[in-house]
């Protein structure tokens, strides 16, 4: 089988127009240029404001370019597709789907749901929420909402899997669960992931590399690879030296 | 010692329970009924006695203090004892109602007659009145159908589309807020039958409010809603019924509610002023002829329907918007 969700920027720009007549227009992102190879887990990471969820949004096909493409496959990226899936902090699970109708929406949509109903079974098994196929959204908590939104997009076979802050929202102990949890999926599946975080010991845990951003207009500042074996030991001297490596990147040089 | 305990607890939910609440209705309930025996009728009254005020009496007295002893002894029936203050004042008000119109005669007959009397035209009218009734029902349930669907047609267009929107929403803006009623003159005239007449303006009462919430609805969905089902591969047309419907449904509701109570005001008007038939022409048919019981009859019927027709919509929702539980206090 061919690798596929190999990710291509090409001077990638994106300019957003002033919100009112008298201000000026937000550069966004100036001028990306990088290659993410298939099965490939990167981390973004940069300061509140940089452009990280634009860069994630163009990708995935909600926002244009202003100048540049994104080609994923050699394809370029024009619109959102089930190919690119996205999960963002909040789980925006829809309410009025129960969980097993949330995580089958992706097959119904395509007209496969009743084909699909064991398939439907085996991804809310596998983010552990057997049980809760007839319950509604509101019945769960944060982190089983999560990966309920996880479950709805992976259940689409997508090359490229994006995330926005996507544990942002939960307690440590539970995140840190979440981050196995996701290991343990992409052992089983070697989806190319790009992940939007601010924290930098999730980005050294989780990926294989990292990509560090300056603030306006963004642009790539450096990138770093996070060569550790894995499981990866969060108390390793190697794992401390690199979060180090990469807080200097964000904080010092200027 | 186990026993015992047993024992007390018994005792003690028995002690907890709201035994004066539970049974207010029903010595309310005695009092009017005792005074309806008790106080001789009024000799300014010519017409004859008639049973049906002291059997309603009767009968309530009988199933309120069943209802009440029932909660005494095994509990439940939350709802009967929550209501039973608002049953007794309410049989305590048709008490004084009676003395006043009935025992004293202190208010004109004519235009006031005693319960007794309506509730004899409620007995002897009954397969006249459900004639009328059915007749109403029959044009609001056509009336209130065609002005769900183009409510909604309209809603989602002008909601979904900005193109529909442009043209539409003027359109909307301007006919939608005259009341449906000033339409009955030329409605009556434009259309061949006043039946058909009546559906149009039944219908256009009650589409304006569910295509303004409809449309709101929709618009106020989630942005990132429609943004996820992008990416699970929707196409446009897919949003629509498994986004922004569904997610403007809480409002679309409300906008079926005020359509409901706007079709059935102008149900009644039109029956008033030119269908010949249904529950609206016929209290102002008695009205004319001065039989003010009848009126009163008509009334009783109309009230008790449109709760019963309300209630059921309520039911509807709630189950339709079970997912809202938890969201929203209702
Ligand atoms: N739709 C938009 N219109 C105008 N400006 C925008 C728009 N979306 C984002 N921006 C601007 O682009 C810049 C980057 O925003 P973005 O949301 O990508 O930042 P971020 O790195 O994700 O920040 P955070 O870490 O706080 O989520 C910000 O200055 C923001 O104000
Ligand atoms: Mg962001």
């Amino acid at each position: 089988m061919v690798a596929t969700g190999q990710i291509t920027f090409n001077n990638l720009r994106k300019v957003f127009p002033p919100r009112t007549e008298t201000g000026s227009p937000v550069e966004a992102l100036h001028h990306v240029n990088a290659e993410v190879q298939p099965g490939e887990f990167i981390a973004l990471i940069g300061p509140s404001g940089c452009g990280k969820s634009t860069l994630l949004r163009l990708l995935a096909g909600l926002e244009h370019p202003s100048q540049g493409k994104i080609l994923v496959d050699g394809d370029l990226v024009e619109r959102p597709s089930r190919e690119r899936g996205l999960v963002f902090q909040d789980p925006t699970l829809y309410p009025w789907l129960t969980i097993e109708q949330n995580v089958g929406l992706g097959p119904k949509l395509a007209g496969e749901y009743r084909e699909k109903r064991d398939l439907i079974q085996q991804f809310i098994d596998l983010v552990g929420l057997k049980g809760f196929e007839k319950n509604y959204p509101y019945e769960l908590s944060g982190g089983m909402q999560q990966r309920v939104a996880l479950a709805r997009t992976l259940i689409n076979y997508p090359k490229v899997l994006l995330f926005d802050e996507p544990f942002g929202a939960l307690d440590a102990f539970t995140r840190i669960k979440m981050h196995d949890e996701l290991l343990k999926i992409r052992e089983r599946t070697d989806i190319t992931m790009v992940m939007v975080t601010h924290d930098v010991e999730e980005a050294v845990y989780l990926a294989d590399r990292v990509f560090t951003m300056t603030p306006r207009p963004a642009i790539l500042k450096k990138i770093v690879n996070v060569n550790l074996p894995r499981p990866r030991r969060r108390d390793s001297q190697a794992f401390i030296e690199k979060k180090e490596e990469i807080l200097d990147i964000l904080n010092f040089t200027a | 010692m186990e026993k015992d305990s047993v024992y007390i607890k018994k005792i003690t939910r028995i002690k907890d329970r709201q035994i004066g609440r539970a049974y207010f209705a029903s010595i309310a309930i005695a009092i009017s009924l005792v005074a309806q025996l008790a106080i001789p009728k009024s000799d300014i009254l010519i017409t004859k006695s008639l049973p049906w005020y002291t059997w309603l009496l009767i009968i309530a007295l009988i199933i309120t203090t069943i209802l009440a002893t029932y909660y005494i002894f095994f509990g439940g029936l939350e709802k009967f004892v929550f209501k039973s203050y608002f049953i007794g004042a309410a049989f305590l008000a048709l008490g004084l109602y009676n003395l006043v119109t009935l025992k004293f005669a202190l208010i004109k007959p004519i235009f006031f007659p005693a319960p007794e009397t309506i509730i004899n035209v409620l007995i002897v009218d009954a397969g006249f009145l459900l004639k009328c009734l059915l007749h109403s029902a029959l044009l609001l349930a056509y009336g209130l159908g065609i002005g769900i669907i183009t409510g909604l047609a309209t809603g989602i267009l002008i909601g979904w589309y900005s193109s529909w929107n442009y043209w539409l929403e003027p359109l909307v803006k301007s006919i939608g807020p005259i009341p449906s009623t000033a339409f009955i003159p030329i409605a009556l005239s434009a259309f061949a039958t006043s039946f058909q007449a009546a559906v149009f303006l039944i219908a256009l009462a009650s589409w304006f409010p569910i295509t303004v919430l409809t449309q709101s609805g929709i618009v106020n969905v989630k942005k990132t809603f429609f943004e996820v089902a992008d990416t699970l591969g929707a196409t446009d047309f897919q949003k629509i019924f498994h986004v922004a419907v569904p997610g403007a449904l809480p409002n679309i509701f409300v906008g079926i509610f005020n359509g409901t109570c706007g079709a059935f005001l102008t149900l009644m008007s039109a029956e008033m002023i030119g269908v010949r038939y249904g529950i609206g022409w016929y209290i102002n048919w008695q009205r004319e002829i001065m039989s003010y019981a009848n009126v009163y009859a008509g009334l009783v019927v109309i009230a008790v329907s449109f709760s019963l027709m309300i209630a059921i919509l309520f039911k509807i929702r709630d189950y339709v918007l079970r997912w809202q539980k938890g969201i929203i206090k209702w």
